[in-house]
Formats: C-alpha cells, sequence, structure tokens
C-alpha cells in the first residue's frame, strides 16, 4: 500500500458539458471543476467530440480553429472508436447513436455521466449530486 | 519527482510567492497556478458559448435539441 488513492473514472456525455459551458457554477460546471482539480477523471467518445464541434460550427458559426482549440482545452480525455467498437454489440441502451457512450463505459468499467433519458435505464448511470458530496 | 529549471529572478518570486501564500513547497503553488490557468481557460470558453447564443439568437435548449439530432447523423455514417 502506498497510500496514494484512484481517481475515479467518468464518461461523460455531450448534455452535461453543454450543460457546464452555460452555467459553470451549476452542477455539471462543478464536475468540470473537479477534473480540473484532477478528482475525477472525465472520458469521452471520438463522436461526442465531433457532436460538440458540429453544433458549435453549425449553430454558432465557430470557425474550426476556435473549436478545436477549445475543445482540446477541455480536461476531457477523448478515446476514437478503435478502443470502444468491440464492446458496441455488449450495450444496453436501444439507440444506436447512444451506444458508443456505453461501450466506453464498459471498456473503462465506470459510470455515464448524463442527462439524456434514454440511459436511465442502466444500472451505471452515474449520480451527480453523489458525486458532487463525495469529491467536492 | 522531477526537475524543473527556472531563472534566478522566476525562482526568487517562487519562493517569495511560497512564503507569503503559506504553501509548504513551490510544487503546491505551481499546481495552483496550473489550476487557475485550466479554470480560465474553461470559463473562457463558458463565456464565448454563452455570448455567441446571444449573438445568433439561439436558445440553450434549441442547442440541445440539435445537438440530439448531431448525434444521430454521426451515428448514421460511422456506425
Amino acid at each position: 500500500m502506498n497510500g496514494s488513492k484512484e481517481i475515479p473514472r467518468v464518461v461523460i456525455d455531450t448534455n452535461v458539458i453543454f450543460m457546464a459551458l452555460y452555467n459553470p457554477i451549476g452542477k455539471a460546471g462543478r464536475i468540470f471543476d473537479l477534473a480540473i482539480r484532477n478528482k475525477i477523471n472525465l472520458f469521452s467518445t471520438d463522436t461526442v467530440k465531433i457532436e460538440i464541434a458540429r453544433v458549435l460550427k453549425r449553430e454558432l458559426r465557430w470557425e474550426d480553429d476556435l473549436i478545436d482549440k477549445k475543445i482540446n482545452e477541455l480536461p476531457i480525455t477523448w478515446i476514437e472508436k478503435e478502443i470502444y467498437s468491440d464492446f458496441l454489440e455488449k450495450t444496453r441502451v436501444k439507440h444506436k447513436a447512444d451506444k458508443p457512450l456505453e461501450a466506453l463505459s464498459l471498456v473503462l468499467s465506470c459510470e455515464i455521466l448524463s442527462a439524456d433519458e434514454h440511459f436511465t435505464a442502466l444500472k451505471n448511470m452515474a449520480d451527480i449530486d453523489k458525486l458532487l458530496r463525495d469529491f467536492c | 519527482m522531477k526537475t524543473i529549471g527556472v531563472p534566478e529572478d522566476l525562482h526568487k518570486e517562487l519562493i517569495k510567492l511560497k512564503l507569503e501564500s503559506g504553501n509548504r513547497n513551490v510544487s503546491e503553488i505551481i499546481k495552483r497556478l496550473v489550476y487557475e490557468h485550466k479554470k480560465r481557460q474553461f470559463l473562457e470558453f463558458s463565456d464565448l458559448f454563452k455570448n455567441s447564443l446571444i449573438k445568433k439568437k439561439k436558445s440553450f435548449d434549441k442547442i440541445l435539441k440539435q445537438s440530439r439530432k448531431t448525434r444521430e447523423e454521426i451515428a448514421d455514417e460511422w456506425f
């Protein structure tokens, strides 16, 4: 034993990322503060990264360079399809579009933090209040 | 532990900061600076995002809805 505590891992969904940007002092924003303090490790898929990029480009007319810069500054480790694709068929979530996130959570053996009702039936959904209670 | 080289004057500043702030060591000061830097980057992203919503007259709900649609589109392309 070296006394070091493993930092918990959480797979984060697009809606929580946008919520954190919209209200950085709200619950989602406080999750990012925990990540910046290295108290939790946030992971997400390459599909989520592209989803955010396309929304910023199409809806808010951001330039590609700015999008890349700002997304890469987020305290999130982005995982590519090759890492989680073998787990897609093991997912339980019904919607095809949500499978990458669940697959990644299976690869990492961790919970998913999402505000999307499609995930609510899953057993490994993270409770944002519990995360904030445990690590703030 | 790793060692980093800093100029003499910066070394003095860091030691002064350590004494003023009551931190136990310089690595705590640097850790704090890294936190402040990353936090500022995140808040700048947040400000840019919120200002763009206002400028483009988009509601936050609309962004979430478009995001969901985009997710379906990416899934159709990729899987």
